[in-house]
């Protein structure tokens, strides 16, 4: 092929299905956790009662989406 | 002894330590520009991810960060907010930059785009977007660490000595041992960061309330506890908005890993799974702006009414009496964090404006020993100007430095482009970047006319993608062989 594609090419020719799905997975983590930083989601923690282990409930809601984000790199990470 | 000297003294032996280190680590690189600026790719994954989060953090964590809890409530969460996400692209950008890096030799962040785009210009509009960021950014860092060395001392050292004194150990080792001295500075900084922050945020609760439920108990109950309520206050007391609080979130998520000196990192890594396993660890670090804020909010009833915000913490640190030690303990960590954005900043602005701003500009090649000669001589004169604005001018540059956020989130979208999209051109990517940088700074200069009540960083990338978007289109795409080298990597095709 002589000429580029015109759309986005996220995956060389010959990637596995598996390795595809598993990269689409991710990215979905982390379009919900970007959603769930922003508004109307976040607006949806926005009263600091009741504290979550101790933190305003807003905080809490945000340490509780870097783990997740973080569990969800191990996790692609140790299955690439 | 005096109190005061007993930490100042802690703070000494802290810088004494770090240039020691600096200096030392010169023995692990050779003397050519890749391991000046590069660390001959040889970076492992403890040094990586220290470089990465202290660079990160500066002297705005530990100065501003509690002071924006203290005087902003849940508005500062938005710092640890953006950086959930925002680490997240060098996971998979970092290690095809690094290995198109080390095929064709790359040090900076523009030598990548300028060769993909095959676009000379777009290097020199890269270095003046890197240059102008970081010098606003390093007079920040400057003023920060006089201001806590004057504080500590009791005015006994002036804000302009203890500037001079800190930059002053900053430079000669990143003079001496390049990204090396940067490396293992930071690693030694990061570790006296972590352990401070955590210190001082689970402390001061408990010590002040009775905890960390506790405190936030309190100052729910109390006239300050409208300012819990997400997205929290502006400045003037404001309820901050949600358009405005949504849209710096995803101006500073798509900035963060586009930060030339966090950028460059990528070349220095080792291997590609040491780059990803530094971007899968980054969050442990992030959660260290958890204990930052507890810092500030463990003034609000304690101590109300201490203006500026960002004085908070050295006020709390003379309110409680500590020892002297564990006050120099605590300052040494708020240089630390300090000197490892501004070392970092400074190596890579150098190394930038030397490789991209002038390198293309003269008719003749750049021998390599005459590139690290330039970069030196770019660090002295970039600390040089610094310090004058941080000490001397009383130009100030917050606006520069709130321009400059907006400009480095508009080099995300060609950055991707370059891996993803191989009908981008050179045209394109450089139209699309000058149109997001102008809109941005338009809509910075001009808040007024804003459409929309949001960050005019997101203006900036609209006009970027689409401008980058069209013109990509109606123009000559690069040749195939060239963009196999970005978009198809051979590596990236796994069986399972």
């Amino acid at each position: 092929m002589d000429t580029p594609p015109k759309g986005l090419v996220f995956f060389v020719p010959g990637t596995s299905k598996a390795y595809r799905l598993r990269r689409l997975l991710f990215l979905g983590v982390l379009m919900a956790a970007a959603v769930a930083l922003i508004w109307p989601v976040y607006a949806l923690v926005a009263q600091p009662l009741p504290l979550i282990f101790g933190l305003p409930m807003p905080l809490a809601w945000i340490v509780a989406w870097l783990l997740i984000v973080m569990g969800a790199l191990v996790w692609l990470y140790r299955s690439e | 002894m005096e109190p005061w000297l007993v930490t100042v003294l802690v703070c000494g032996a802290y810088l004494g330590l770090s240039l020691g280190m600096g200096i030392a680590s010169r023995r692990t690189v050779t003397g050519t520009v890749a391991g000046y600026v590069a660390a001959d790719r040889s970076m492992n994954v403890l040094v990586l991810y220290f470089v990465l989060g202290a660079s990160v953090f500066s002297s705005f964590a530990f100065l501003g960060g509690p002071g924006w809890a203290y005087s902003r409530g849940a508005a500062a969460f938005y710092i640890l907010a953006y950086g959930t996400v925002g680490m997240v692209p060098l996971y998979f950008i970092g290690p095809r930059a690094r290995r198109v890096g080390a095929r064709l030799n790359f040090v900076t962040q523009a030598e990548l785009l300028v060769h993909r785009f095959a676009n000379r210009p777009l290097g020199i509009v890269l270095a003046i977007v890197s240059v102008a960021a970081c010098i606003p950014y390093l007079t920040l860092q400057m003023k920060g660490a006089g201001y806590i060395l004057s504080v500590i001392s009791e005015g006994r050292i002036p804000e302009w000595a203890g500037a001079l004194v800190t930059y002053g150990v900053v430079m000669t080792y990143v003079l001496t041992s390049g990204v090396m001295g940067v490396g293992w500075t930071n690693t030694f900084q990061g570790i006296f960061m972590l352990v401070v922050a955590w210190f001082m945020g689970l402390y001061l609760p408990w010590k002040l309330y009775g905890g960390v439920g506790a405190m936030f108990t309190q100052i729910a109950a109390s006239d300050f506890g409208a300012m819990l309520t997400a997205p929290g206050v502006t400045t003037s007391g404001e309820p901050w908005n949600w358009w405005a609080y949504s849209s710096a979130i995803i101006v500073s998520a798509m900035g963060l890993s586009m930060w030339p000196h966090l950028f460059m990192k990528s070349y220095a890594a080792k291997s590609d799974r040491a780059l990803r396993l530094t971007v899968v660890l980054y969050p442990t670090f992030q959660l260290f702006l958890v204990p930052i804020l507890l810092i500030g909010f463990a003034g609000v009833i304690a101590y109300p009414n201490v203006a500026p915000a960002d004085t908070i913490v050295p006020y709390i640190l003379t309110q409680i009496e500590f020892p002297a030690l564990i006050v120099g303990l605590v300052c040494a960590g708020a240089l630390a964090a300090s000197m490892s954005t501004g070392d970092a900043l400074l190596h890579a602005a150098a190394s930038i404006g030397i490789r991209d701003g002038l390198a293309p500009l003269v008719s003749h090649a750049i021998t390599d020993r005459q590139q690290r000669s330039y970069i030196r001589i770019l660090v002295v004169l970039l600390g040089a100007v610094s310090y004058y604005f941080a000490v001397v001018s009383d130009v100030s540059l917050v606006a520069l430095l709130l321009g400059s956020y907006g400009a480095v989130a508009q080099i995300l979208p060609l950055m991707f482009a370059a891996f993803y999209w191989p009908r981008a051109t050179g045209v394109g990517a450089l139209s699309g970047l000058l149109a997001g940088i102008l809109v941005s700074v338009f809509f910075l200069a001009a808040p007024e006319l804003r459409p929309f009540p949001i960050h005019e960083g997101v203006f900036g990338l609209v006009a970027n993608i689409v401008v980058l978007t069209a013109v990509s289109l109606n123009t000559r795409p690069e040749p195939m062989a060239k963009l196999r080298l970005y978009t198809g990597i051979e590596s990236e095709v796994r069986g399972g």
